[in-house]
């Protein structure tokens, strides 16, 4: 096995016993993209000399004795959104050619920190207002697409072109690339970790967080991201406790939401068939399974788009009027539709958004998180536009995802994404675990209980 | 993104919305923002039915529950 194939535990491993050089890992994962990016175009830019001497001084610093912990050493992907301070910010959008960021963003910073290296900038969708990422594909299969927005992210952790990449999600930006790649995704409580620095889409649905190999990996990276930051509004006075320390402890006692509505309305059936299964794994070590309903189901996709649209366009409104034409077709429309909205309208949605967080946590009494599909079929072909659920009933690509992974973003609960299945043409399938307010060590505990009784965490592409 | 049943907004009534948030479109763009206009308003149209009586808005977020 390449040293870029491994995960971070086990890297980080070998980085502190010395058996595996932080040069040696980060050439590996340059090497990887040398290797496939013609076929996946994960990344926006590579900064191969800047990583490799970041390397070297990790590799210094460890051999004086200065090992900073799990994450000095690994090579990391940056969503295109995060400012790193000396690479352009682009955002995937001609809009922001020649934006040059002279600081890191807070994620970057408390990632640098913590000794990770920064292999390059990963592509995401326009603006993250998408689902497709159109400029990157699958590592799956190249002729699809890797989810988004954070697909550049979710195709170059699945390839082994880096350990970690960074996402942000505003309507399962993450967890979305995570499953349809074939990662894990960790979409963190809203508040939990700063998005100072972040290119925004909607102040109040965004969330920034890690695609990972691993559960374990998901763990140690929001170990080093977490904690409050003045200089985002939305950031939360939590204490942050050791995400690491009860990950091993199953989920015998644990009582796991599974639900009667909704989430298996329209669903493809292997992605049924899968998730129940990983379900029955779960119960079989031990968790007590109940059936519940999802409040405000139906109303879900139109408070996430109520909020979301005129966040995005009062953000946008001066480019678009200055840029528009550089935008491109269908963020540039959607930015112009969201212009017509009424005040009224959107604290409507607001409102109703209190209402489905009220009902979240009566319907959380009792349980310790819920468990569910993170999409409802896997990876579309490049150029879909629709799935053909049972019965018949077409969907929207971007509405069967989004529906999926709204209510965390809605709810501002944290989400996980672990791979757990997979179709019959070899496409990754995601089980979903949304859990309390600020309990991502909950989150990890099940989705650790459930790798760690399968392996599908191991499954590589054919690339 | 998703679609409730809502008539098609006339020229009329999308000049006036294009003209209250003072978007000046020109007429190929104006063709491509209808359909999404009615379609965003379509998804306010579904919130009508809920009654949320003195239910502030989460415009000051906070995810905690205490």
């Amino acid at each position: 096995m390449r040293p870029s194939e491994l995960g971070v535990a086990e890297a980080a491993r070998q980085i502190e016993q010395r058996t595996l050089s932080p040069v040696e890992l980060v050439q590996s994962a340059l090497d990887r993209i040398d290797e496939v990016e013609d076929r996946l175009n994960a990344f926006v830019v590579v900064t191969a000399d800047e990583a490799l001497e970041a390397a070297r001084q990790a590799e210094r610093e460890i051999a004086d004795g200065g090992y900073r912990g799990p994450l000095h050493g690994i090579p990391v992907g940056i969503k295109d959104l995060y400012d790193v301070a000396g690479l352009p910010t682009t955002s995937s959008s001609a809009v922001r050619s020649g934006y040059l960021p002279t600081e890191d963003a807070a994620c970057v910073a408390r990632l640098r920190e913590a000794g990770a290296v920064v292999v390059g900038k990963t592509h995401t969708h326009e603006f993250a207002y998408g689902v497709l990422t159109p400029t990157t594909r699958n590592p799956w299969d190249t002729g699809r697409v890797p989810g988004g927005s954070s697909g550049g992210s979710g195709a170059a952790v699945a390839a082994g072109e880096c350990l970690v990449g960074m996402g942000t999600d505003t309507g399962g930006s993450i967890r979305i690339p995570a499953a349809v790649c074939g990662t894990v995704g960790l979409k963190p409580t809203f508040g939990r970790v700063s998005r100072a620095g972040i290119t925004s889409l909607c102040w109040s649905l965004d969330h920034a967080g890690p695609l990972t190999r691993t559960v374990r990996d998901a763990a140690l990276t929001l170990q080093a991201l977490a904690g409050f930051d003045a200089r985002d509004p939305g950031s939360a006075r939590e204490p942050v406790p050791d995400f690491t320390a009860d990950l091993d402890a199953g989920v015998r006692g644990l009582t796991l939401g599974v639900p009667a509505n909704y989430f298996f309305d329209d669903v493809d059936p292997e992605v049924e068939s899968a998730v129940r299964e990983a379900i029955g794994v779960l119960e079989a070590q031990g968790a007590t399974l109940r059936e519940v309903e999802i409040p405000y189901a139906d109303q879900m996709m139109a408070v996430e788009f109520g909020v979301l649209v005129p966040e995005a366009s009062a953000y946008h409104q001066e480019m678009l009027r200055e840029s528009g034409e550089e935008y491109t077709g269908d963020v540039r429309v959607l930015l112009e539709a969201g212009e017509t909205v009424l005040a009224t309208q959107y604290i409507k949605a607001l409102r109703v958004r209190t209402l489905v967080q009220q009902a979240f946590r009566r319907t959380f009494e009792g349980l310790d998180a819920l468990v569910c599909p993170t999409v409802p079929a896997a990876a579309a072909e490049v150029g879909q536009r629709t799935f053909t659920f049972p019965g018949g009933r077409e969907k929207a690509v971007v509405d069967a995802w989004i529906g999926h992974s709204a209510p965390g973003n809605v709810t501002g609960l944290p989400a996980l994404s672990v791979p757990c299945g997979s179709t019959s043409a070899g496409l990754p399938i995601g089980l979903q675990v949304i859990g309390r307010p600020f309990d991502e060590a909950g989150v990890l505990r099940v989705g650790q209980a459930h790798e760690s009784a399968t392996d599908w965490v191991s499954r590589r592409p054919p690339l | 993104m998703a679609t409730t049943p809502r008539s098609p907004l006339g020229d009329e009534a999308l000049d006036q919305l294009l003209a209250h948030a003072r978007l000046d479109l020109g007429p190929e763009r104006r063709t491509a923002a209808g359909p999404v206009v009615t379609m965003v308003l379509g998804l306010y149209d579904s919130l009508d039915g809920i009654a949320v009586g003195e239910t502030p808005p989460a415009a000051a977020f906070d995810a905690r529950w205490e």
